[in-house]
């Protein structure tokens, strides 16, 4: 069992890429340990031998199909939902300090 | 004139190539609907009235000159704000896509609009189709049409209250956990999750990969299978689709079917409360006097499915949702200095506590120490509850359980998180096994619905669409002589 304290739900929202404010950690926290207390049980489940199923399809066929070309979107309709851009790039702040 | 928004989505289109009503009268009297009601409903995110009404007086136009026509022509669907229109926004309930216009079109849209359907509005969801009451919704909180004050279940609340409040005859909803079904089950209303692969996802918010499935809601077994069959069309798209042959489902409904054999897992409903069972034993003592054997089944291992279930679609929507990261077409916080404030701040101020939630919990059963204990052996279970669940539907034909434990609960009355997640208890093996599963009316308590769930083999569709249909006619037929 997985020991839930605020140390840990920030380091998960480090690695998720969320800052996370005070309340909200503390939220988590609680939450977490509900969550996980239950999802423990699965460790009782006795699984050797067992392969993992990440999709059902394994058995399922999933056909291939023909290389061929299709027409792109433009510049213009993948663009028109980025944030911030200048001259069709993507812009972003600074990232080399010192540039 | 009568009224319109009474009528199934047969009865509209066929009335429709009848000349009995135009399109233009069938686009009014819902657009009529929701302009007096949703703003009690709050079933919709967006409403396409313009765009409507145009394709209905081209409709109009199409049919005067005898021009061919559409399969679905003149039925209004409204799409969970999950799924794209091309040129119109998604914001999956969110926040952090409140800008967004999808530059292109979803397989099952782009088959409702060569079918000519009126494609009438957005409905709301649980953000990013994460919860099962539609009250993780960054927008509003919908109203379950049958009760004030009760949720229409979620994630695809908007799009089940929409079809229960007559704002149109079908809907589209995506189901990862139960998120068509229980919402069926809450508004009385037919809800089809269908084979993992039979529907393509492209063009639908990715929320778990390897368990979403669009699937149609509807009043009536005919327009389920209808909706079904239409946006079955094969996808080249999306790499999961089967690219099936289309099934006409709606004109086999009552053929009758030499698969008679029921499994349920009585073990399995041990807890179930009183009132829900005795709707439920109802249903299968119907299905007895139609011929049915009812066979106790072990599914045992299914009192894992929502542990199993809540590592595996967390992990998946960790990995999904790192793509709302403010910078190529998520919302970006305007005040963010450095790269990684505009990721860290843009996340955390424009998704939800559920979806954080989520999130976090999928980044720790993925991370470094952590991924063999829960990933891994959440999907060896998958693997176990797969073979089961296989090997039953090899000596039945069909599984039955209540969709959900309990009818419609009140907005607001379930708070623990835990608690919520466990609505799913029942809708949840079918989206980790990928078998097809329907939820159709079986009762009334307290003047709110109760769904039965069917389960079958895989593709066959078409037997559940049957069997569901039998229940229906009884039901009507008992409505009839109350």
């Amino acid at each position: 069992m997985s020991h839930v304290d605020a140390a840990f739900v920030e380091r998960l929202s480090k690695l998720a890429r969320i800052s996370l404010k005070k309340d909200e950690i503390h939220r988590l926290e609680e939450n977490l340990e509900k969550i996980l207390k239950h999802i423990d049980q699965l460790q009782q489940v006795d699984t050797k031998g067992v392969e993992p199923c990440f999709s059902v399809q394994q058995d399922l066929i999933c056909p291939f199909f023909e290389d061929e070309s299709q027409p792109p979107m433009t510049r213009t309709e993948l663009m028109q939902n980025t944030p911030d851009s200048i001259s069709g790039f993507i812009r972003v702040p600074t990232v080399i300090k010192g540039a | 004139m009568q009224n319109l928004t009474k009528k199934s989505a047969k009865e509209l289109h066929e009335g429709f190539l009848k000349k009995e009503w135009t399109a233009v009268e069938i686009a009014k009297a819902h657009l009529q609907a929701i302009d007096e009601n949703d703003n009690q409903i709050q079933s919709f995110l967006a409403v396409f009235s313009d765009k409507t009404l145009a394709k209905a007086v081209h409709l109009d136009q199409k049919l005067a000159r005898n021009e061919p026509m559409g399969k679905m022509a003149g039925v209004p669907i409204a799409v969970k704000d999950n799924i794209h229109i091309r040129g119109e926004k998604t914001t999956a309930a969110s926040k952090i896509l409140q800008d967004y216009v999808a530059p292109f079109s979803a397989t099952v849209v782009e088959a409702l609009e060569d079918a000519d359907a009126l494609l009438i509005g957005k409905t709301n969801l649980d953000e990013f189709a994460m919860g099962s009451s539609t009250e993780h919704s960054a927008y509003k909180v919908t109203q379950n049409p049958l009760k004030e004050g009760y949720t229409p279940g979620g994630s695809s609340g908007g799009s089940a209250a929409a079809v229960a409040a007559h704002f149109a005859p079908l809907s589209l909803g995506s189901d990862t956990g139960g998120s068509i079904r229980q919402p069926a089950s809450f508004t009385g209303l037919i809800g089809m999750k269908p084979t993992y692969g039979r529907v393509s996802r492209y063009g639908l918010i990715a929320f778990g990969s390897s368990l979403d499935q669009i699937g149609p809601f509807s009043r009536t077994v005919y327009d389920n299978a209808w909706l079904l069959e239409t946006i079955s069309a094969p996808c080249k798209k999306d790499p999961t689709n089967l690219r099936l042959a289309q099934i006409n489902y709606k004109n086999q409904l009552d053929s009758s079917s030499p698969k008679k054999k029921i499994g349920v897992p009585f073990q399995f409903l041990k807890k179930l409360e009183p009132r829900v069972r005795q709707h439920f034993d109802h249903a299968l003592a119907h299905y007895k006097e139609l011929g049915y054997e009812i066979q106790d089944i072990d599914l045992s291992i299914l009192e894992h499915s929502v542990s199993v279930y809540y590592v595996l679609a967390t992990a998946e929507a960790s990995a999904n949702l790192a793509r709302y990261d403010g910078i190529t077409f998520s919302k970006r916080n305007p005040e963010a200095k450095t790269l990684e404030e505009v990721y860290d701040s843009s996340r955390s101020i424009y998704l939800g506590h559920e979806v954080k939630q989520r999130i976090l919990l999928g980044t720790m059963v993925l991370s470094q120490g952590k991924m063999d204990e829960y990933y891994m052996q959440a999907a060896r279970v998958r693997q176990m509850m797969k073979h089961t669940v296989d090997q039953i539907l090899k000596e039945v034909h069909f599984i039955m359980t209540p969709t959900s434990p309990n009818t419609a609960f009140r907005i607001g009355g379930i708070k623990d998180p835990l608690t919520m997640y466990l609505q799913d208890i029942y809708t949840i093996f079918a989206n980790l096994t990928g078998h097809p599963a329907i939820s159709i009316p079986m009762g009334m308590e307290d003047g709110l619905p109760l769904g039965l769930q069917i389960v079958a083999p895989y593709h066959q569709e078409m037997d559940l669409y049957r069997v569901s249909r039998q229940l229906e006619v009884a039901n009507k037929h008992h409505l009839t002589h109350k």
